[in-house]
Formats: structure tokens, sequence, C-alpha cells
């Protein structure tokens, strides 16, 4: 638990110095676009978390299949735990997609592939979470490990099968390109460092918890038993 | 070998006990006939004018339809208290995924087809020039909704939600089987070359091994207790 | 720069997000401290009990 306590500690402190140099870079270092004005700069919040959304997933996958091979309960912590900082991040994504897209391109919403997938993910992780909350806990880790990695092996296929689709449709709008200026692609850089620093933050604080929680029932069991004997002997 | 004789087994079992009710195939048709009459008030489906959504309220009640089988495939094995059974039994798991997915692969493919029957006579369209290729489209895209709906209902059959459990866990997961299906029934009912259909061909037949792979290396951590 | 209402809108609501988790996850430490206080309470009260017999 030490190590966790210091790393936890470490990823806190870091988040906080990186994330305040990119809200200086958000802000008053990266150039206002000619073309969209202030409001691209969301794009410094929506492209990360997207980024760390996929990630958290891949984390799960991992840490699923390292559960079914390996049995070891840390392991279902892990994925369960990332799996809900990934809906964290995956909520905004699909929140400032479409703040950003009503007065750029005056839709709410585009069933353009990337954001249809993310929306998809996003009820993978749902689901993921209400399995969780509906079966036992003998059963738990083993049917959520083996959710976790179906999910995760539907992302690319569901991708795929959207783009295709979206091809043969006419499609309302195109992907943004990546030709941004030094200080644009400086700033998201920093921005991804920072959002980062924060998932690490998170999924080390809520494993933490979720340990503790673990330890705390495991103990309570004990002592219920303790006490229970004792009284049958009093 | 004992595997095909064990899968045999299997699978013959779950005919015999659906044959003596013949309930679920009956509640299969009944709903997706349901289905099909709703769609015609729910949105005007002028049949020679727009074929792509023909596709769609075909594949919307096969998927529906097939998800009431899929949901009792596993949980009627807990309810009549067989499961254990059947997991004590020397049989692996895969054998046992192998012959649930048969069995409501069959139901649910005759389902289909009393439903594409019904369709025709409702919507006063014929699909007999397109029998072979929709009955490739119709298989594969089956096959991988079935698949996955198996893992699934096994997955929820220990649930007390079991049924709405399946579907939040089922629909996430199927949309490139329903994206896929539907796009090349649609192709296939507009009369456009085979040719075209490939892509989504590729992608079915990519889901459907995947899928089954999948299922063949996890299915024991579903049974296991 | 009327897009700007926009702006504030994504940025406040992705912290409200964030803040609010955080908030989760302090609110279950919390609660987990309780519980750690009462089993050292309970176990206090059994070695008093165990060490009257």
């Amino acid at each position: 638990m030490k190590r966790l306590q210091t790393l936890s500690i470490a990823f806190q402190v870091l988040t906080y110095v990186v994330m305040l140099f990119a809200l200086y870079a958000i802000f008053l270092y990266a150039p206002v676009e000619k073309t969209m004005g202030v409001i691209q700069k969301i794009f410094y919040i929506h492209v990360p978390s997207a980024f760390l959304a996929y990630l958290a997933f891949l984390v799960t996958f991992i840490a699923s299949i390292l559960y079914l091979i390996r049995r070891e309960t840390r392991w279902d912590t892990v994925a369960h735990c990332s799996v809900e900082i990934g809906v964290v991040f995956c909520t905004i994504v699909l929140i400032t997609g479409p703040i950003w897209a009503k007065p750029i391109w005056n839709v709410w919403w585009t069933w353009d592939p990337r954001l249809t997938t993310t929306l998809i993910l996003w009820f993978t992780y749902v689901a993921y979470l209400t399995l969780r909350r509906s079966v036992k806990e003998n059963r738990r880790a083993n049917l959520s490990a083996v959710f976790g990695i179906i999910g995760f092996i539907n992302v690319p296929i569901t991708f795929f099968s959207i783009r295709l689709w979206r091809t043969i449709h006419p499609v309302v709008i195109t992907g943004q390109g990546l030709n941004m200026s030094r200080p644009m692609k400086f700033t998201l850089m920093w921005t991804m460092v920072a959002f980062c620093f924060l998932f690490f933050a998170l999924l080390v604080s809520r494993i933490q918890i979720e340990r503790l929680k673990l330890f705390i029932e495991e103990v309570t069991d004990i002592m219920e038993d303790m006490i229970s004997k004792n009284s049958e002997r009093n | 070998m004992k595997f095909i004789p064990q899968l045999k087994a299997l699978v013959w079992k779950d005919f015999i006990s659906e044959f003596r009710t013949k309930e679920m195939i009956l509640f299969m048709c009944l709903f997706s006939f349901l289905v099909l009459m709703i769609f015609n008030f729910a949105f005007d489906v002028s049949i020679n004018a727009n074929r792509g959504m023909t596709a769609g309220l075909l594949w919307v009640a096969f998927v529906f339809s097939g998800l009431t089988g899929l949901g009792r495939t596993f949980s009627v094995e807990r309810d009549r208290g067989t499961f254990q059974g059947l997991i004590l039994s020397p049989v692996s798991p895969w054998t046992i995924f192998l012959a649930k997915l048969i069995s409501v692969f069959v139901f649910t493919t005759f389902m289909e087809i009393i439903t594409l029957f019904i369709f025709s006579i409702l919507y006063n369209t014929t699909i007999f020039p397109f029998l072979v290729p929709l009955g490739l489209i119709v298989f594969l895209g089956t096959l991988g909704f079935t698949a996955i709906g198996t893992i699934f209902s096994a997955i929820s059959a220990t649930t007390r939600a079991r049924d709405i459990l399946l579907s939040i866990l089922f629909f996430p997961i199927s949309v490139p089987v329903i994206i896929a299906s539907v796009k090349a029934t649609g192709i296939i009912l507009n009369g456009m070359p085979f040719t075209t259909v490939f892509p989504w061909l590729r992608i079915l037949v990519g889901f459907d091994m995947i899928f089954l792979l999948v299922s063949y290396l996890t299915f024991e951590f579903i049974t296991e207790e | 720069m009327d897009n700007g209402i926009y702006l504030f809108a994504a940025f406040g609501i992705t912290w409200t997000i964030i803040f609010a988790y955080v908030f989760k996850l302090f609110r279950d430490q919390r609660a987990l401290g309780e519980q750690i206080d009462h089993i050292k309470t309970t176990i206090r009260r059994n070695i008093r009990i165990d060490g009257g017999d």
C-alpha cells in the first residue's frame, strides 16, 4: 500500500502542476484559430479525453486478460476502476463534441465514425458497470473480465463497419485535419500530458479506495465470525 | 473423439425439449409477426419506394425476436435446475456453448424463414429472385448475433434482471453485425450486383470468426463458479 | 465572440464532471474511514469482554 500511496500523491501533484501549465497554454499561448474562433479551444479537452477513454478500455482489456490467466483479485480491481474512469472521460468527449459541433456546423450530432464509435464505447462501458452490479460476488470478476475482453475487441470492428456505412452515405462533416501551427501542436501535447496525469491520478486513487473497500469487507467478515464465536462461548 | 457424439446429444436434448412444448418457436414467430405489423403503423413503409428501410425492418424483427429465444437458452436451464448437471457432466464448456448455439441458431433461422414469408405477404413483395444471396447474408448475420447472444445469455442467466441485462450487453456489441446485415440485405433487395455486397460480407465473416474464437477461449470462465 | 458561451459551457461541464468524480472518491474514502473506526471500536469492546474472561 505504501508504494501506491506515494505514487498517488506524486500523480496528483504532477496533475495540478501540468494542468495549470496546460490551461495557461490553452488560453494565453495558443493562437485563436482563424475560421472557428475561440471555440476551437474545446479541441484541447476533446482530443485528450477521447484518447484517454480508449486508453482506459485498453487497460481494462489487458487487466481482464491478466485476471483470467492469473486469477489475482488486483487485476479485477484495476479493470473495474479503469472502466469507471473511462466512463468519465467518455462522457466528457460525448458532451464536448456536440457543444463544439453546434456553433461550427449547426448540428448537435453527426454520425461520424469516430464519434459514433465513442458512443458505442460509452454504452459498452455502462453495460460493463451494469453487469458488475447485477451478478453475485463469486462470479463477478470472471464475467466482467470476459465482457471487458469482448467489448474491447468489438471496438475496431465497430469503427470499420461504421466507417464503411458512412462512406456510402453523403457525409455532412469531414474530419478535421491536423494541420495546426506549432504553438497549437505544442499546446495539444501539453494538454495531452496533463490529462494523462489526471487519468493516472484518478485511477490510482480509485484503485486505492477499492482495495481498502475489499480489505475492510474481509476484516468485517472475520470480525463477525469472531463475535459470533465469542457470543456462543459466553 | 467424444466431441461429436456429445455435441449431437446436447443439441438433440434441446430439440426434443422444444418439440414437446413448441413454446419458444411459437412465441418467436408471433413476436416477429407483431413487429412487422407495428412497423407498418409506425413508419409508412411504402415497399417499392424504399427497399433500404425494409431491410432494416426485417433485421429488427429478426434480432428482437431472436433475443427472446436467446434469453431463454440458458435461463430455462437455470430455472429447471439442470444447469449444474450440465456443467458437472464430462463435457467441455465449449461443447455446451456450441450445442446451445446450434439449437438457438436453428430455431432462430426457422423463425426467420417464417418471418420472410409473412413479410412477403404483408408487404406484397416477393423475395424469390434473391433467395440465395439473401440466404447467405441471413445465415452469416444470424450466426453472428446468436453467437454473441448465447455468450451473453450464459452471462446474464444467473442474474435477476436477466432479459434486460442481456439486451444491455447485447446491443452495443451487436452493432457491426446489424449494420453489415442491414446494408447487405438492402443492397440485395434493391437488385444490385452481388459484388457490391462483398465489403459487408467480409465484416460479417470476420465478426463471426472472431467471436467464435473469443467464445472458445473464454466460455469456460463463464461457467465456472 | 458569441461562440464564447459554448467554450465556457464545454470547459465548465468538463471540470464539473471531473470534480464531481473526485468528490465522489472523497466521499467514498470518508465512508471507508468511518467503517474502519467502527471496526476499531468493535475490536476494542471485544478485547474488553475477552479480557474479562
